[in-house]
C-alpha cells in the first residue's frame, strides 16, 4: 500500500481485513515522511521506526483478538507539536518548550491511541500557534506542496503540508481563529473545527483558552466523522467540554449525503472586493454543486465582519498573554543562562524564549488587560463578541448553515505578507467561528489560476458538527478536489 | 489610541520581557497600527450586551473531592531547568 | 494630640478539602516536597482546572456563618503577576463576582461592650507554592505541594480601631470555622493567617489616613505586635510632619519590626480578567437552604446555653467554648457526670494548665468523657480528696480509662475512717506539744500546721473536713 492516496477509513479497513499489516502502514508513512519532509519541514520530530513497530506490533494483536475494533485501529496519525503526549517531545514550534517532554498526553491524543491509531510524529506549526503562514516556528518554515514558494497556512501548516504532501493521511490539530481551516485550505485538504468543548482542550497547549479548540484534518470528510467519534464528548478533565446528547451519535453513521431542503446562506460580505475572483468563483461553483443536491441557497448579510478581527485579536491576545505567563524558565523548557535573580531570570528566558510574533501578542495582550484599558479593550471585545453571537444566532434562525471561502485569497508566497495587520485581517471569514464557538469545515472545491487549491467553509448552528460533516460529505459525493494530488513544484 | 513609548515599556515590565531598541521601534509601528485599528471596536454599539466570556451558557462543572493522586515527583521534575532530587530551583528570591 | 487607629484585615484561610481545589492531588500538610503534584498544579502547558465542589460547599458554609449575603451567580478570575511560587503565573481568584458580600461579626471585648465588625465580602481562591531557601543562601528550592490548596480570603470593612478588637475578630472567624469544620486553622502551618491595612487619622478625624499593609501575620501574638509597631510608626512620622507612604511591609517577627518591600513588588497591575477555563458558577437557593439549615451551633450560643443550662458563668463558658473540641469535650463530659460546674473547673484550671506546659493544641487531647466523668464523680463523692485529684486528673488528662481502678492501684482513695483518722490526730498531738501550746495562746496558725501534720501520716488521702473537725473536738478536750 501507499500511504499517499489513502484514506483512514480505507487504510484502517485494510488492516481489519488483514490484507495489509500495520507495522507496513507505519513503514510506508515513515517513508513518505523520509522521502518528502526534506522539503516540507511538515515534521518537528518524528517517533523511532522500533518504538514504531513495538507500538504496531501491539495494535496488530488487538486486531487480531478483536479488541480493537475501530476502523481507525493501526492508522499512524501525526499530532501538532502544541498537543502534548506522554512521552514525546511536544514544542510548540518554541524555543521556549525545545526540550519539553510532557508526563501526559492531550485527552484528545489518548482516545485516538485507545482506538488503536499510532502517533508517528510531531506536526510543525506557527510558534505557539499564533500566525497564518507556518513561518514563525522555531524549527524552519514549512513548504506548500502545491508550490514551494508558497507558505502551507497556519498555524497548522505541518498538518496540512503532511497531508497534501503525501506524508500521512490524517492529523490532529488546533484552530482558535483559523488554524485548522486555513491551511487545509490553502493546501487542498479537508480540516474540521469542532464546536467549542465537543473535543476535550486537556493537553492541548493553550493560547486562547475561550476560542481554541481541537479538531482533525484529513484527506476526506468521511476520515474527519471518523476521527471526531473517536475523540469527540465530555472529559472530566476539562471543564468547557460539553456533556451533551449531540456528541453521543455516530458522525460517521450520520453521513448519508442526503441535504435536500437544506438552507445555506451565502454573505455578501464575503464574496466583496477583498476577495480574489479565483475564491469567489470556486466557492460559488461549490454552492450551485449543493444547490443541484437539493439544498436552497439564498444571500444574507453577516454585517458584524468589520468589528471581527479587532474583537478577536483583543480577546485572542488578552488570553494568551495570560496563558504563556507560565512560560518562566522555571518548571520547564528553556532557561536563559546566567541569571543572578529571579526576575532577571524571567526577564531573560521570555525575551530569548519567545520569537518576535509571540512577544508581539504577548505585549498586546498585556496592554488590553492592563489597568485603565481594560474597560475600553477586553471587556468592550467580549461585549462585541456578544452581539457577534447574538447576530450568528438570528442567522441560523432562518438557515441550517452558511457557505463562504476560507481565506480571502490561496497561499500566498513566502514572505509576500509583510504588514502585520494585513495578516491579521486575512483571518476574517474564518475568526468570527472561533468567537461564536460554532462547528465549521474547510473542504477543497477546486484550483484559482494560480494552480493553488481553493477552500470552501461551511459554517453551522452550535453543536450541528454532523449537519456540517454531512453538507460537506455530499459535496465530496460528487467532486474530486479533494483527490487530487501536488506534483512536485507544480499544480494540476 | 495613542501608543507612546513609555506604554510600550510598562507593558513589557508587566510581561516580563526585555525588548532591544530595534523590537521597542518594531513594537511601537505595529503595536500602534494595530491598536489604532481596534479602535473600530469603541464605535460599535454593544448597550445591553453582556460581555461574553464562555460562548455556552454551562454553569457549575464541579468534581467530587476525592484524592486521585500525585504524579511521581521524579516525572515532573524531569523537565526542569535546575533541581534537586525533590525540588525545582530559582536563584535566591529575597535577600 | 489623640489618634485614631484605623485596621482592616483580610483573613485567609485553608479549607480542609481532601483533594486539592483543581486537581485531585493530596493536601496534607507535612508530606515531603513537590509529592503532592500534579501537572495542573504545576502550571504544565495544557493542564486544566476542574473545581472540586467541596470548596464551593465549605466556602458557601463560612459565608453563611459569617452572616454573608451568598452571590447567585459568581466566577473565577485570574489575578496575574510573576513569582515562583506561582506556577501558572496567575492565580485563580474572584475579583468582578465573588461569592460572598456583606457580613459582619459581633465581638464582645473585655470591656463587656459588643462591637460590629463589618464583611466587605469573602472570595475563592488557590493557595501559592512554598519557598525554601538554601542553607548556602544562593539559591531557593520551591515546593508546590500546598500550591492549588483551596483558600477563602475573608475581607474586613476598616472597623477595628485596636490590636485587641483584630485578636478578637480574627479569634471568632477561627473558632466559627472549626465550628463549621471547613478548615482546621491552624495558623502555625499557615491554614489561618492576616494581612492587616492599617492607618492612624487625627483623633475624631473622619478623613481616613493613608494606609500600609502587612502580609502573612500567622499568630495571634504577630497580629498584635505588628499593629502596636506600625500603629507607632504612623504616628511618629505624622507627629514629626511627615507622611505615610502606601505600601506593603513585610513584618518581621523576629526583629518585630515591619519593613518596606522593594518598590517592584508594590507595582500592583494584577490584569484580572474572567478565566475562560472555568464556567461560571451558579448558586442555587436549595443549595444554600440546605447549608444553611445545616450549620452546627456556634460559640456565642453555645456558652449561652452552657450558662442556662449548666450554671456556668459567662466568661468560663466564653472561654470553654471559643474551641469546638474543648467546648464538645465539656459537653461529652457534664452529661455524664454529676457536676457541669466540677467539669468546667477542672477543665480550665488542671486541663488547662497541662496543655499550656506540654505546649499542646485542643486536637491532641486524649480525654475520654467517660473517664473524666467518672474522675469528677470520685470528687463530688469524696472517694479521693483535691491532692490526690490532680493526680489522677492527670492520669485522665493522658487517656487514662478506668479511673477506680487507678485510684486503686496507688491507694488514693479519701481516708474517712474516724478511727484512723482519730488515732493519726492522737499521734500528732502528742508529737507536737508546742504547736499545741501555741494554739492554745490563740495562734490559729498552729493549727493549719497540726493539719498538715495529720494529713502528711496519712499521706495525703485523708478526708480533709473530717480531719479539721475531728482535730478541734480533741484540741477543745483536752
Amino acid at each position: 500500500m501507499r500511504i499517499e492516496n489513502i484514506t483512514a477509513l480505507e487504510l484502517g479497513q485494510k488492516m481489519q481485513s488483514g490484507e495489509v499489516a500495520v507495522a507496513d502502514a507505519v513503514t510506508s508513512a515513515l517513508d513518505a515522511i523520509a522521502s518528502q519532509d526534506g522539503r516540507l519541514n511538515a515534521f518537528i520530530t518524528v517517533c523511532e521506526r522500533e518504538d514504531l513497530l513495538a507500538r504496531a506490533a501491539e495494535v496488530q494483536a488487538g486486531i487480531k483478538n478483536g479488541t480493537l475494533t475501530s476502523p481507525l485501529a493501526g492508522v499512524p496519525i501525526a499530532i501538532k507539536d502544541n498537543i502534548c503526549t506522554k512521552g514525546l517531545r511536544t514544542t510548540a514550534a518554541s524555543k521556549m518548550l525545545h526540550n519539553f517532554t510532557p508526563p501526559y498526553s492531550a485527552t484528545a491524543v489518548e482516545r485516538l491511541e485507545a482506538a488503536g491509531m499510532i502517533v508517528i510524529g510531531k506536526l510543525n506549526m506557527d510558534e505557539f500557534a499564533m500566525g497564518s503562514s507556518s513561518e514563525t516556528s522555531y524549527f524552519g518554515p514549512v513548504k506548500n506542496p502545491w508550490d514551494l514558494k508558497r507558505v502551507p497556512g497556519g498555524s497548522s501548516g505541518g498538518g496540512a503540508a503532511a497531508i497534501a504532501g503525501g506524508e500521512i493521511c490524517v492529523a490532529l490539530c488546533s484552530d482558535t481563529g483559523g488554524s485548522i481551516r486555513q491551511p487545509a485550505s490553502h493546501c487542498g485538504v479537508v480540516g474540521f473545527k469542532p464546536t467549542y468543548g465537543v473535543v476535550s482542550r486537556y493537553g492541548g497547549i493553550g493560547y486562547a483558552s475561550s476560542l481554541d479548540q481541537i479538531g482533525p484534518m484529513a484527506r476526506d470528510v468521511a476520515d474527519i466523522a471518523a476521527l471526531m467519534d473517536a475523540m469527540k464528548g465530555k472529559d472530566p478533565l476539562d471543564s468547557t467540554s460539553l456533556d451533551v446528547a449531540e456528541t453521543r451519535e455516530s458522525y460517521l453513521a450520520g453521513l448519508t449525503g442526503d441535504i435536500k431542503g437544506k438552507r445555506i446562506g451565502l454573505p455578501k460580505e464575503c464574496f466583496g472586493d477583498g476577495v480574489d475572483a479565483g475564491v469567489k468563483k470556486r466557492v460559488l461553483e461549490a454552492a450551485d454543486i449543493l444547490a443541484a443536491q437539493g439544498a436552497v441557497i439564498a444571500e444574507i448579510s453577516m454585517p458584524f465582519l468589520d468589528y471581527v478581527i479587532p474583537a478577536y485579536y483583543v480577546i485572542a491576545t488578552a488570553e494568551a498573554s495570560s496563558n504563556l505567563a507560565r512560560f518562566d524558565g522555571v518548571k520547564y523548557g528553556y532557561r536563559a543562562e546566567g541569571a543572578a535573580s529571579v526576575e532577571s531570570l524571567y526577564r531573560k528566558t521570555r525575551s530569548e524564549g519567545f520569537g518576535a510574533e509571540v512577544i508581539k501578542r504577548i505585549l498586546l495582550g498585556t496592554f488590553v488587560l492592563s489597568s485603565g484599558y481594560y474597560d475600553a479593550y477586553y471587556n468592550k471585545a467580549l461585549k462585541v463578541r456578544g452581539l457577534i453571537k447574538q447576530q450568528f444566532d438570528a442567522l441560523f434562525e432562518a438557515y441550517d448553515a452558511i457557505l463562504c471561502p476560507n481565506a480571502p485569497y490561496t497561499a500566498p508566497l513566502v514572505g509576500e505578507e509583510t504588514d502585520a495587520l494585513q495578516r491579521y485581517l486575512s483571518d476574517i471569514f474564518t475568526a468570527s467561528v472561533n468567537l461564536a464557538g460554532l462547528p465549521a469545515l474547510s473542504l477543497p472545491c477546486g484550483f484559482d489560476t494560480k494552480g493553488m487549491p481553493v477552500g470552501a467553509q461551511i459554517i453551522g448552528k452550535p453543536l450541528a458538527d454532523g449537519a456540517v460533516l454531512n453538507l460537506g460529505y455530499a459535496l465530496q459525493q460528487v467532486t474530486d478536489y479533494h483527490k487530487q494530488i501536488p506534483r512536485e513544484g507544480a499544480a494540476v | 489610541m495613542k501608543i507612546t513609548e513609555e506604554l510600550i515599556a510598562y507593558v513589557a515590565d508587566l510581561a516580563q520581557i526585555e525588548l532591544n531598541d530595534a523590537q521597542k521601534s518594531l513594537m511601537f509601528h505595529e503595536l500602534g497600527q494595530i491598536l489604532g485599528y481596534m479602535d473600530v471596536l469603541n464605535t460599535t454599539d454593544t448597550e445591553g450586551i453582556e460581555p461574553m466570556t464562555h460562548v455556552f451558557p454551562v454553569t457549575n462543572v464541579m468534581r467530587p473531592d476525592v484524592v486521585t493522586g500525585a504524579y511521581d515527583r521524579a516525572s515532573l521534575l524531569a523537565g526542569a531547568p535546575e533541581c534537586t532530587d525533590e525540588a525545582f530551583v530559582v536563584p535566591r528570591t529575597v535577600g | 494630640m489623640s489618634w485614631d487607629i484605623v485596621i482592616g484585615l483580610e483573613v485567609h484561610v485553608e479549607l480542609s478539602t481532601r483533594s486539592k481545589i483543581f486537581c485531585g492531588c493530596p493536601t496534607d500538610f507535612g508530606a515531603a516536597p513537590n509529592t503532592q503534584c500534579c501537572p495542573i498544579c504545576i502550571g504544565m502547558p495544557g493542564a486544566l482546572p476542574v473545581l472540586n465542589e467541596k470548596v464551593l460547599e465549605y466556602a458557601v458554609k463560612a459565608g453563611l456563618a459569617l452572616d454573608c449575603e451568598i452571590q447567585r451567580n459568581n466566577q473565577f478570575d485570574r489575578k496575574h503577576y510573576f513569582y515562583p511560587d506561582l506556577p501558572k503565573a496567575y492565580q485563580n481568584s474572584q475579583l468582578y463576582l465573588p461569592y460572598c458580600k456583606d457580613g459582619h461579626v459581633d465581638l464582645t471585648l473585655s470591656s463587656g461592650e459588643t462591637k460590629r465588625i463589618r464583611i466587605r465580602g469573602i472570595h475563592m481562591e488557590e493557595d501559592a507554592g512554598k519557598l525554601i531557601h538554601s542553607p548556602a543562601g544562593d539559591c531557593t528550592y520551591l515546593d508546590y505541594n500546598r500550591g492549588c490548596v483551596p483558600l477563602i480570603e475573608i475581607v474586613s470593612q476598616p472597623d477595628m480601631c485596636s490590636a485587641e478588637e483584630a485578636v478578637a475578630y480574627v479569634s471568632h472567624i477561627k473558632s466559627t470555622l472549626e465550628y463549621l469544620e471547613v478548615s482546621d486553622c491552624q495558623m502555625q502551618e499557615g491554614s489561618l493567617r492576616a494581612d492587616v491595612n492599617l492607618s492612624v487619622k487625627p483623633g475624631g478625624s473622619e478623613e481616613l489616613g493613608t494606609r500600609t499593609e502587612m502580609k502573612n501575620l500567622n499568630s495571634f501574638r504577630a497580629i498584635e505586635r505588628a499593629i502596636a509597631f506600625e500603629a507607632e510608626r504612623h504616628i511618629a512620622i505624622l507627629e514629626d510632619g511627615g507622611a505615610v507612604k502606601q505600601e506593603t511591609r513585610r513584618w518581621d517577627d523576629n526583629k518585630g519590626q515591619s519593613f518596606a518591600m522593594r518598590s517592584k513588588e508594590n507595582a500592583q497591575d494584577y490584569r484580572y480578567f474572567p478565566d475562560p477555563d472555568l464556567p461560571p458558577l451558579v448558586v442555587e437557593d436549595a443549595f444554600i437552604e440546605r447549608l444553611r439549615a445545616n450549620l452546627p451551633e456556634f460559640a456565642a450560643a453555645k456558652a449561652a446555653r452552657f450558662v442556662a443550662e449548666c450554671g456556668l458563668n459567662p466568661t468560663d463558658a466564653a472561654t470553654i467554648t471559643a474551641d469546638k473540641t474543648i467546648a464538645a469535650l465539656f459537653e461529652d463530659t457534664a452529661a455524664l457526670a454529676k457536676s457541669a460546674k466540677e467539669v468546667s473547673a477542672w477543665m480550665l484550671g488542671d486541663m488547662m494548665y497541662h496543655m499550656s506546659d506540654r505546649g499542646m493544641d485542643s486536637g491532641a487531647l486524649q480525654i475520654k468523657p467517660a473517664a473524666f466523668a467518672a474522675f469528677v464523680g470520685a470528687v463530688t463523692d469524696g472517694q479521693i480528696n483535691r491532692t490526690a485529684g490532680k493526680k489522677v486528673f492527670e492520669y485522665v488528662f493522658d487517656g487514662g480509662d478506668d479511673v477506680a481502678g487507678y485510684i486503686a492501684e496507688h491507694g488514693l482513695l479519701q481516708i474517712s475512717d474516724d478511727g484512723a483518722i482519730g488515732a493519726a490526730v492522737d499521734k500528732v498531738l502528742a508529737a507536737n506539744e508546742k504547736a499545741v501550746a501555741e494554739y492554745r495562746e490563740g495562734k490559729t496558725k498552729a493549727f493549719g500546721f497540726l493539719v498538715g501534720q495529720v494529713m502528711k501520716d496519712l499521706q495525703g488521702k485523708g478526708n480533709p473536713g473530717q480531719i479539721n473537725a475531728m482535730l478541734k473536738e480533741k484540741l477543745e478536750e483536752v
